[in-house]
Order: C-alpha cells, then sequence, then structure tokens
C-alpha cells in the first residue's frame, strides 16, 4: 500500500502541494485527476524520490528515505511524461534497461524472457529490433510502459500513459494496465486527463485543486457536476448509464474569454 | 536466451573483433610504413626474433617505430573512449575533451613551460612538459568540475563551462605565443599540432595503466551509462545515481584525457569521430559502444600516423593536422550512408 501523509512541496516560495494525504491500494488503479499546473506530476515526482518533500510517503508501512536506493527501484516504476528520445537503441534493448537493478554484465536467460514476454503481452514485439527514436509518440510510449512493466514493480507509478495514444490504443492500454494491476497486485498510481476514462478505469480517483486533495473516492462519489465546476471551471452533466458506469458531458467553459 | 537477442548480441561481438582485427592492421601499418628502407620481412624479423637482428634495426623497430605505434593506439583507444563517455554523460554529440577545453588546458601548461625555458632542460625538460600539461588538463577539468557543481552538474552547464574554457586557455595560449621567441613558438606550434614522436617505454606503461584502470571502471558501469542516454529522470527511475555516476565519470575521463595529451599534443578530432562511427556501426549499448569507440579512435590515430610518415618521408607531419584530413571525409562518408 502507498499512503501519502501531509505531504508540502515548494518551488522557492511557491507552494505547489499543501497537506497532500491519500492512500493507494494494492490491486487497484488510483488515478489522479486535476487541472493544469495543479501539481500531479510534482507528486508523482515526490513519489519516484525526484523532489524532496516535507512530510510522509509510506510504502509497505516503510517512510520512502528508509528504503536503499536499489531496493526502492528494485520494487517501483515510474513511467515519466516525456517521451523524447534520441538513443541509438533497439525497443528490446530499451525495455531491458526497465530490468537494471537486475542486469549483470552478461544478459540473464530470466531478463531476455522477461523482455519478450511484456513486448508480446503488449503487442509490439514487431518492434523489438527497431530503433526507439524511429518509432512515431504513440509507440515510443508503449516502448516506455513495457519498460515500466518488465520488472513486475510492486508500485506503478505512471504520469500520463495514455498522453500520446489514439482513442482505440487507449482503451486497450487501460485495459491491459487494469488486468495487470488487479492480477500482479500492482498498487498502481497514474495520472490522466481524460475524465470519461478516468471514470471507466479507475478504482479510485483523487483529485487535486488549489494544491490540495479535493476528493478522494470510487468514480461515482467524485464525479459531480460541482467537482467539475469547482476543479475544471467547466458546465456539465453526469449521468450513470446501464451498466453502472459513470459519464460526463463537458457543455461549456465557465470562465470565457 | 532468446535467439533472437543473443544472436544480435554475437553480431556486434563478431563486428567488434573484426574492429579489433583491422585496429591490428592500422597498428602494424603504422609500425611498417617510415624512411628507413627496412623490409617488411626485416621488420618481422626484428620484432619477433631481436636478438638475430642487428642494432641499427633493433634501435629503428624498438627503440622508434614500435613505442610510436603502441602509442598510438593507446592514444587513440584514450581519446576515443573518454569522447564515448563524455557524450553519453553530457547527452550532447558534439561534447569531447577536444571541446570542453581539456587539450586547450594541456596546450596552456606544455607552452608555459617551453615559454619559461623549462622545456630546453637537459633531462627535467623531457618529463616537465607532459607534467605540467597534465597539471593543466587537470585545472579545466576541476574548474568545469567546480562551476558545474553549484549548478548541479546539469550537461547544459558543463558543456557551456567547457566552452567557456576553451576560449579562457586559447587566449593564455595566445598570449604566450605572442611573448616566444621565434624557436619557441615553432616548438609550441608543433606541440600543439600533436605528436606521437615523444613516446617512448616510459611513458608508454603510464598511459597503458591508467587506460586500463579507467576502462574498467567505464565498463563495469555499462549498463549505468547506458539507462543514461535516455535522459537523466527516466535513469534515475531506474536506478542510477545518475549525478554520481556523472561526476565519478567527469574525473576519469578528466584524467585519461589530461594523461594521454600531455604525453602527444593536442590531437582534437578522434573524440568526436570515433564514439560517432562506433554509435552508426554498434549502436549505444555501451558494453559494446565504449571499446569500439575505443577501437575506432586507436584505428584512426594509427592508419593517421602511418600515412603521416608516408605524405612527406623523412619528415616528421603533424598528426593532428592528418586525424582530421583522413577522419573527417570518412565521417562524412558514414554520415551520409547512415539510413
Amino acid at each position: 500500500m502507498l499512503e501519502i501523509k501531509e505531504l508540502n512541496f515548494s518551488y522557492g516560495k511557491t507552494n505547489i502541494l499543501k497537506d497532500i494525504s491519500f492512500t493507494a491500494n494494492p490491486g487497484e488503479m488510483t488515478v489522479l485527476l486535476g487541472a493544469n499546473g495543479s501539481g500531479k506530476t510534482t507528486l508523482l515526482q515526490c513519489i519516484n524520490r525526484l523532489n524532496k518533500y516535507e512530510g510522509q510517503v509510506m510504502f509497505e508501512d516503510k517512510e520512502l528515505s528508509s528504503f536503499t536506493h536499489e531496493d526502492y527501484r528494485d520494487r517501483m516504476s515510474y513511467l515519466d511524461q516525456n517521451l523524447a528520445c534520441d538513443a541509438v537503441l533497439t525497443v528490446f534493448e530499451v525495455v531491458l534497461l526497465g530490468r537494471l537493478t537486475r542486469l549483470g554484465f552478461r544478459v540473464s536467460e530470466e531478463d531476455t524472457s522477461s523482455v519478450e514476454n511484456i513486448l508480446k503481452l503488449m503487442k509490439i514485439d514487431q518492434f523489438s529490433k527497431r530503433g526507439i527514436s524511429e518509432l512515431s509518440g504513440g509507440q515510443r510510449q508503449l516502448v516506455f510502459i513495457a519498460q515500466a512493466l518488465v520488472k513486475n514493480p510492486e508500485l506503478l507509478v505512471m504520469d500520463e500513459p495514455t498522453s500520446a495514444l489514439d482513442l482505440n490504443k487507449q482503451f486497450h492500454l487501460l485495459d491491459f494496465l487494469k488486468d495487470e494491476t488487479h492480477k500482479n497486485n500492482y498498487t498502481t498510481l497514474l495520472t490522466l486527463h481524460h475524465l470519461d476514462m478516468a471514470a471507466k478505469y479507475a478504482d479510485k480517483l483523487v483529485i487535486i485543486n488549489d494544491n490540495k486533495v479535493y476528493a478522494e473516492g470510487h468514480p461515482k462519489e467524485v464525479f459531480t457536476t460541482k467537482m467539475l465546476q469547482d476543479v475544471y471551471n467547466v458546465d456539465s452533466e453526469v449521468y450513470i448509464d446501464s451498466h453502472n458506469d459513470v459519464h460526463l458531458i463537458a457543455l461549456s467553459s465557465i470562465d470565457k474569454v | 536466451m532468446s535467439s533472437e537477442y543473443a544472436s544480435f548480441t554475437r553480431r556486434k561481438t563478431i563486428i567488434l573483433i573484426i574492429a579489433l582485427l583491422i585496429m591490428a592492421g592500422a597498428f602494424f601499418f603504422n609500425l611498417f610504413t617510415g624512411s628507413s628502407g627496412m623490409t617488411i620481412g626485416e621488420m618481422f624479423s626484428t620484432i619477433f626474433n631481436p636478438g638475430s637482428a642487428d642494432v641499427k634495426a633493433r634501435a629503428i623497430v624498438w627503440d622508434m617505430r614500435m613505442p610510436i605505434s603502441v602509442m598510438g593506439v593507446l592514444v587513440g583507444a584514450a581519446l576515443g573512449v573518454a569522447g564515448a563517455v563524455m557524450q553519453t554523460i553530457l547527452n550532447n554529440p558534439l561534447a569531447s575533451p577536444y571541446t570542453l577545453g581539456v587539450s586547450a588546458g594541456a596546450g596552456v601548461g606544455a607552452s608555459l613551460v617551453m615559454v619559461l625555458g623549462g622545456g630546453s632542460l637537459v633531462i627535467l625538460g623531457r618529463f616537465l612538459v607532459p607534467a605540467v600539461a597534465f597539471l593543466f588538463s587537470i585545472a579545466a577539468c576541476m574548474a568545469i568540475y567546480f562551476i558545474s557543481k553549484a549548478r548541479k552538474f546539469t550537461p547544459s552547464v558543463m558543456v557551456l563551462a567547457g566552452i567557456g574554457m576553451v576560449f579562457f586557455f586559447q587566449a593564455f595560449q595566445s598570449f604566450l605565443q605572442y611573448m616566444a621567441s621565434a624557436e619557441t613558438l615553432q616548438n609550441i606550434t608543433f606541440w600543439t599540432f600533436g605528436s606521437l614522436q615523444k613516446a617512448d617505454w616510459v611513458n608508454i606503461p603510464i598511459l597503458g595503466g591508467v587506460f586500463a584502470v579507467v576502462f574498467i571502471i567505464f565498463m563495469a558501469n555499462a549498463w549505468k551509462l547506458t539507462a543514461m542516454r535516455l535522459g537523466d529522470n527516466r535513469a534515475k527511475s531506474m536506478g542510477v545515481n545518475v549525478d554520481k555516476i556523472r561526476k565519478q565519470m567527469f574525473v576519469l575521463i578528466s584524467i585519461l584525457t589530461a594523461t594521454a595529451v600531455a604525453f602527444v599534443g593536442t590531437i582534437g578530432f578522434i573524440g568526436i569521430v570515433g564514439p560517432h562511427i562506433a554509435r552508426m556501426i554498434l549502436g549505444e549499448d555501451q558494453r559494446y559502444f565504449m571499446p569500439m569507440s575505443a577501437v575506432c579512435g586507436a584505428i584512426i590515430l594509427s592508419l593517421a600516423s602511418g600515412i603521416s610518415k608516408i605524405l612527406v618521408p623523412g619528415a616528421i607531419f603533424p598528426i593532428g593536422i592528418i586525424t582530421s584530413l583522413i577522419g573527417v571525409p570518412f565521417y562524412l562518408i558514414l554520415l551520409l550512408r547512415k539510413k
């Protein structure tokens, strides 16, 4: 379990995150939502130990700072939002690097079969010999997701994993991630921009607004017209369909120019 | 193991072995060329059976040609691998010890000794020029190190600090040349062009030892360096202590380059072109990329040294000019042929 307790983070004198507290459970997909600049990426970078924060981030009841660098990196995977890459490496090599903490100078059979499995599972094995810099943004994003998954992490943190994918690929990926999370008992925390996707796939939503946690819970509890007004400044309608899924229709911006 | 990945890495190993054979060929080409008039048979006989060779042949092969040829391989390999690691840690294909002022620092150190008359001292002069060149080269690295430290060792700051060092040392160098007598100026100019002529059995083990230690440490960090090519944040997330590795590698590159240029002068181009050729052929899995960069550097310098002896028989043609003259067209051909 990942537990964030009263986390604060500032850039100089500007507060970016104030008293953030929530939990993400194993076997669940927890989705962070919030408007642009609300601090979602900063929060994920705190969990990834890239930002120094005040407060506590507990994983498996231990504060992050008490993990050794190697142990934490062995147990968690982080997907960066940035997809730029000019390295002269094949897709196979890039995914293999996801097992860096376990790689010996000679690559073991376990390492190569893990890479092959994840490439097949994600249906990108046809790219395995291609150079990473030759791929489109969407293909590259799938490769980096495979890299995050190849070591079978206990904690999976992903910043906008669907940002470069077309609609069909987004459904495929989120179906796959949800399935892997349930099957392998991953504690999965990710940010998404598409609210419909978040409503469909999240086991739990955490909404960040004005640098704080605005709401936390199941999509049906959290998605309200008031939340969409407060957080995104949009008028909307929210309804639940016959499959008991939440949907929203954004109607217009409140703060029209 | 995956048969596809196994055959992929086997192919890389075979290419590396072929490159090593080409390097051996370039070494012998450098060894066999010269104005002594010895045949290849005589050369082989003197190499493998020195006891039966006459004194003159032994002196030509073992005291002149062999040190120059071994030094050519060592310096080329040192500059090639140093350039490769520099480009990797700074995420910049234009980075090399030469472009970051490490060689310029050595040039100033050597020039200073010559201007002050230290180079003409009978025994001391032989050691004084490389020793001060080494110290100035390390000083340039330390300046880059401490400037970058103030800005958390970001690659862009390191590159900019290095460019600053180039201009600073070039100005210092120009000042020394302005102050120098005509004879000293000639010596300084010759030194800055680079030459393998000062190679001997004293400086070869020094450079060889430094190269061996540094290369082993580079190879031990091969996976971490490969991960750094995916960007700092991604490498950190994969478990690489990026700042620590960048600092350690920079110090090692500095020591290796400073040792090499202190003995042979500024040979600039190899640190850029060696890694580029290696990257085009084998990619950036650093387990292959670093040795291939070293081998490419050694090939270019050995060929350049041999060609320089053919171009102007009997005279010592500055090798720094030849490395660029043969290296650049070869590099451009590879660049244009790249898919």
